[in-house]
């Protein structure tokens, strides 16, 4: 039988390979345009894509999926351009607080109500994005003055982004989570078997309500960045950020039958992601040729995690092995 | 052990399943210190007992006291917190988390545990898996471990929260010998640490080496009840399973005749090895054994839904094995044994369960009307006397008896099929039912077809089968003739014959 | 005929086997007709024909996909590289222009329902992957930038033209129906598509191909949504990377709606009729009372989750959301089909 530790090897090992391998090809090809410097620049700017990608791994931990963060984020940066112009810098506490707010409510929808994800998320991503239409006009709600969140998007400690700061800061913060906390544990033991979870008095109802809106939260944070680049808020926002997440996940790892995943791994993958989309940038590649790679990407990490499970369980006749 | 209360004791419990009474009047006493196993054959009632003990199911009729005090037991963690711990085949550990982490789990129904330092914890952990005899490291994923492993993690947690009784359910039945060994050890210091145990095994030889007292239920009463197992043989207790009741008629057979299909050095990783049998046109061969003696993966096998290794002909033809569709183009019909999740499609109708396996044979061209399904379908839904036999009904509505007998059909009405593989056919079935079925049965081996039964209802075998075939631990321990009564049958697959 | 049996009878049972959907679309009739004053003109009626045309050919291509327990998120992109691919061939001829992207689209249906079928992906993985990459392929064939197909009498013909009395939408639209009711009823396919969607074990037991049913189901899906595409690129008249990107929210809402349960096992034409007729008059309601068109988006999500839920209702479910790839038996299925 393949050593569980061996697969969790190959599992890990893949977003890594991906990273550096990509950075190798596009380093060798562009040449010295891909400086430390740049890589930095990189980190910085993956902060939304790592953040909301930390968040969609909570929830496919529990066995589940969110597709709806990207509309999520849309209407928190609209929420926070709003408030901001409405009462100052206090107002940047509205994205996260959208964020969370929907995020519960997928959470309750799915685990109160038993409504499948992909029903309850695709439900969200309607009327959070049609919510953010709505309640901007139509059009990008632009910060007056001066923006609060200009240094988070575009500041520095030294050499190195705030950005990539934060989601290093936010990536301990979950894991710590995650391997420390009741909760944490929760969430790995409703994936892992959520039968046994429940004989052992958890409650598979607030754990799923946690783990969604975590992700809530995450899409809100995610916009505080938006926010801080754009100088305001658009409702057109984030389209396709559920993509690169979900992407992000499975390349970082995360099996989609819930319980196995790690959140440093899905970091790395979240940087091979935004660094193949920067490296795309600079050999000249247009962003929809990027949508046709990511697509790829997406589906050439599900076969991934297919030839993973296939070589678990042909070797291994027990039950639940990741 | 006198003095201390009983820890479990179970008064006048009955059960009925609409017009199915499981349980009539059953009692048990489970004492501080003891190994108490519970017998009986499947379908006696064992398992609605024990989920009425562990909380699963709650009793018609009758009480249940712990400790002296009668409790109504709401759910299985219920039970818990009274004490009550089942061990179920580690269906309820978390594969992915640590030893540690669920044995943790547990102590959360207890509503103890989380006020204590994660060191404090570990050492605890310790000590209960110590009290088990398992030497590894907590921080291991269960999923690592092995079957008697998980086991014996599922016994700590019991350990852990100080439980009162322990349910075991067919422990032994995956482990080797060194394994069950070391299981009856960490039993026995449990009793002797004042824990009481619940054994429910088919298993002949262990449960008298193991257990203190005994009970066996048959056709949902007390046959014994709270005996002690001092002073009784083997032979007692099978004739106490199986009874002195009026021999089951048996269908008279037709004549046999040559052989259909066979099965040559047949394996199946983790279910039997090297298996070779025959059945013979017009003949119905019955194919018993306990849980994990590799009886229902045969059929699996045969019928091409799970993989093995080995050679099987139908009629001299060689059938690709693994492979469903390849077993039916052969001419190999299939009754799966557990219908709810292999054989029913709850959302439709009759007809459509009906006619599920003969789809090629209602229609042209790839087209399908309701009048020649209708037509095809009538006759075999008549013959088995199905109720309602309205094709159009939603097979919900019908009772389990009545779903088997369309399932029954719908191996019967496709292609006229060469061997017909069943397993437990009359599995939750009324006796009407059960009767037309196996007249159905009979009546496709007269007509050419050769029929195996597996099946964990012996009386169900000694009635049906021209010639039975005894598995026991992936083997073939012996092959009788149709007459041999249900306690040879029960003899050779426990391992109490010579 | 009335279902019965089993515990507990759910909401659209309850009303003598009508679906709960027809008395919403009932209320939404009447509540048009007297809150918006321009709702019953002909005008109005004739648009929202043509608009509902284009979403039942949709929905039934998704109500086969859902009907084997999975899902199609990328029929936006795909009627959107439809038109793109027609209007960049238009020198060829309509016909052939045509021929060639309903080929496109049914080739993206094949290439799910591979990855679907032969991999064992979650559908909703594999079709968000195909969604963004069809959207980046439509965009890179056209340089990001609508083309504009030249004006002429054929192209136009599928949207605004009539055979007889009635407009070609609303006649392909029936015939779609028709196709689907055929293909659910009176074929083998259509028969091991609702066997897999109730109990995929019991099917594969049963001697079932099941990876090819369900291949077929998502070729078979994108032939309808083929049809779709050339209606809507007929009444654009351009090649557009952004046709339709909220079409399959649509296309699921009004599967829903219609009582069809998204976990597979029961589906109807009728079913899927009435769903789309609540969601056409809930969008040109949404047009009439002069509200944004993002109320429309929101209505359409909210409608979503209500219909699920109360097809679920009287039933607690055990909620872990699992994103399991092989359809779970569908023990809780919702109506029964009186046919199969």
């Amino acid at each position: 039988m393949t050593p569980p530790s061996l697969r969790a090897l190959a599992r890990n090992a893949v977003a890594v390979i991906c990273l550096v391998g990509t950075f190798l090809y596009f380093s060798s090809t562009v040449g010295d345009a891909f400086d430390i410097d740049n890589l930095l620049n990189v980190g910085g700017q993956a902060a939304p894509l790592g953040l909301v990608a930390l968040g969609q791994l909570t929830v496919v931990l529990t066995g589940g999926f969110d597709i709806s963060v990207g509309s999520i984020a849309a209407l928190s940066a609209v929420t926070t351009a709003l408030s901001v112009g409405a009462v100052g810098p206090v107002g940047v506490l509205a994205g996260p607080l959208t964020g969370l707010a929907c995020g519960v409510v997928n959470g309750v929808v799915i685990g109160r109500f038993g409504i499948q994800p992909i029903v309850a998320t695709l439900g969200m991503l309607s009327v959070a994005r049609g919510l953010a239409t709505l309640i901007s006009g139509e059009r990008a709600v632009i910060i007056e003055g001066e923006n609060p969140l200009a240094d988070l998007g575009y500041g520095s400690v030294g050499a190195v982004p705030i950005g990539l700061l934060v989601l290093l800061a936010l990536t301990g913060v979950l894991a710590l989570v995650l391997r420390r906390l009741r909760i944490g544990r929760r969430v790995y033991m409703i994936g892992s078997n959520p039968d046994g979870a429940r004989l052992g008095g958890v409650s598979v109802i607030r754990t799923t309500v946690f783990a969604y809106a975590v992700s809530g939260l995450s899409a809100g944070m995610a916009a505080l960045f938006f926010v801080g680049r754009a100088g305001g808020g658009l409702p057109t926002e984030a389209n396709g950020l559920e993509l690169q997440a979900i992407a992000a996940v499975v390349v970082g790892g995360a099996a989609l039958t819930g319980a196995v995943g790690r959140p440093l791994f899905v970091l790395i993958g979240a940087l091979f992601i935004q660094l193949l989309s920067n490296g795309l940038n600079l050999t000249g590649t247009s962003p929809f040729e990027q949508e046709i790679a990511l697509g790829a990407v997406l589906v050439a990490a599900g076969l991934l995690d297919f030839a993973i499970r296939r070589v678990a369980t042909a070797n291994n006749p027990l039950r639940g092995t990741p | 052990m006198s003095g201390r209360p009983d820890v479990l004791r179970a008064v006048d419990v009955t059960k009925r399943f609409g017009a199915t009474t499981a349980l009539d009047s059953v009692g048990i006493t489970l004492r501080p210190g003891e190994v108490h196993a519970l017998l009986g054959e499947n379908g006696a009632g064992k398992s609605t007992l024990v989920k009425i003990l562990v909380g699963a199911e709650r009793p018609d009729t009758g009480t249940i006291e712990v400790d002296g005090r009668p409790v109504t037991l709401t759910s299985v963690r219920d039970a818990v917190a009274h004490g009550v711990v089942p061990i179920y085949q580690q269906l309820s550990l978390m594969p992915h988390l640590s030893v540690t982490e669920n044995l943790l789990a547990f102590e959360l129904a207890r509503g103890g545990g989380w006020r204590r330092t994660r060191r404090s914890w570990d050492a605890e952990a310790r000590r209960a898996l110590d009290a088990v005899g398992l030497d590894i490291d907590g921080r291991r994923p269960v999923g690592e471990l092995s079957l008697a492993q998980r086991q014996l993690v599922e016994i700590a947690r019991g350990v852990l929260v100080d439980s009162k009784l322990l349910v075991l359910d067919e422990p032994t039945t995956a482990l080797t010998a060194g394994e069950v060994d070391r299981l009856f050890t960490v039993i026995r210091g449990l009793r002797d640490r004042g824990a009481a145990v619940l054994f429910i095994s088919h298993r002949l030889e262990e449960v008298m080496a193991i257990s203190d007292r005994l009970s066996v239920l048959r056709n949902g009463r007390s046959a014994l009840r709270d005996v002690p197992v001092a002073g009784l043989t083997p032979q007692e207790v099978i004739r106490a399973m199986v009874g002195r009741d009026v021999p089951p008629v048996a269908l008279a057979g037709g004549a046999v005749g040559e052989p259909v299909l066979q099965a040559r050095e047949l394996s199946c990783t983790g279910a039997f090895t090297d298996l070779s049998l025959t059945v013979h046109r017009g003949e119905v061969l019955g194919v018993v054994g306990l849980m994990g003696s590799g009886a229902v993966e045969l059929a699996e096998v045969l019928a091409g839904t799970r993989a093995g290794t080995g050679r099987v002909t139908v009629d001299g033809h060689a059938v690709r094995l693994g492979s469903r569709r390849a077993a039916l183009g052969a001419g190999i019909g299939y009754l799966p044994g557990d219908r709810d999740v292999d054989g029913v499609f709850p959302v439709l109708t009759v007809l459509s369960n009906a006619t599920a396996s003969g789809l090629d044979e209602v229609s042209s061209w790839g087209t399908l009307t309701q009048a020649r399904e209708r037509r095809r379908v009538l006759g075999p839904l008549r013959a088995l006397a199905v109720r309602p036999d309205d094709p159009g009904a939603p097979i919900r509505a019908l009772s389990g008896g009545n779903q088997q007998k369309v399932l029954l059909a719908r191996m019967l009405s496709g292609r006229p099929a060469q061997v017909l593989v069943t397993a437990d056919p009359t599995r939750g079935v009324d006796i009407g039912a059960r009767r037309d079925i196996h007249t159905a049965l009979r009546r496709d081996a007269d007509r050419g077809a050769g029929v195996l039964v597996v099946s964990t209802d012996l009386d169900e075998v000694v009635g049906l089968a021209d010639r039975v075939v005894v598995m026991r631990a992936g083997r073939i321990a012996a092959e009788l003739s149709g007459g041999a009564g249900a306690d040879v049958l029960l003899s050779h697959m426990t391992g109490a014959a010579a | 005929m009335t279902a019965t049996a089993g515990p507990g009878h759910r909401l659209v049972d309850r009303l003598s086997g009508v679906p709960a959907g027809a008395y919403v679309l009932l209320a939404m009739v009447v509540g048009l007709s007297a809150f918006a004053p321009r709702f019953l003109d002909a005008t109005n009626l004739t648009n929202v024909s043509r608009v509902a045309a284009v979403l039942a050919l949709a929905a039934c291509g998704q109500a086969v996909v859902v009907l084997v327990g999975g899902i199609d998120l990328s029929v936006g992109s795909s009627v959107a590289l439809m038109s793109v691919v027609v209007v960049l061939n238009i020198d060829r001829g309509t016909v052939v222009a045509m021929t060639m992207g309903v080929a496109a689209t049914v080739t993206v249906g094949a290439v799910n329902g591979l990855l679907v079928s032969r991999f064992d992906l979650p559908p909703f993985l594999v079709t968000l992957g195909t969604l963004t990459g069809l959207h980046g392929l439509a965009s890179v064939l056209v340089g990001g930038i609508p083309v504009e197909a030249p004006p002429g009498g054929s192209f136009s013909w599928p949207s605004s033209g009539s055979i007889g009395p009635f407009p070609v939408p609303v006649v392909l639209a029936v015939a779609g129906f028709g196709v689907l009711a055929l293909l659910l009823r009176g074929t083998v396919l259509g028969r091991t598509w609702f066997l897999i969607g109730a109990n995929r074990r019991a099917a594969a037991a049963a001697g079932v191909h099941v990876r090819r049913s369900i291949f077929f189901a998502y070729v078979v899906g994108a032939l309808f949504v083929a049809v779709a595409g050339v209606l809507l690129t007929s009444r654009v008249h351009s090649g557009q990377p952004n046709l339709f990107p909220s079409l399959p929210f649509e296309a699921i809402a009004a599967c829903a709606i219609g009582g069809q349960p998204l976990t597979g096992g029961v589906a109807g034409a009728a079913r899927v009729l009435i769903g789309v007729l609540v969601v056409a008059l809930a969008d040109n309601g949404v047009q009439l009372l002069d509200l944004s068109s993002s109320v429309q988006l929101i209505t359409i999500g909210a409608l979503t989750v209500l219909a699920v839920l109360a097809q679920r209702m009287p039933v607690r479910r055990r909620p872990t959301g699992r994103a399991a790839p092989t359809g779970q038996p569908a023990t809780d299925g919702a109506t029964l089909e009186p046919a199969p």
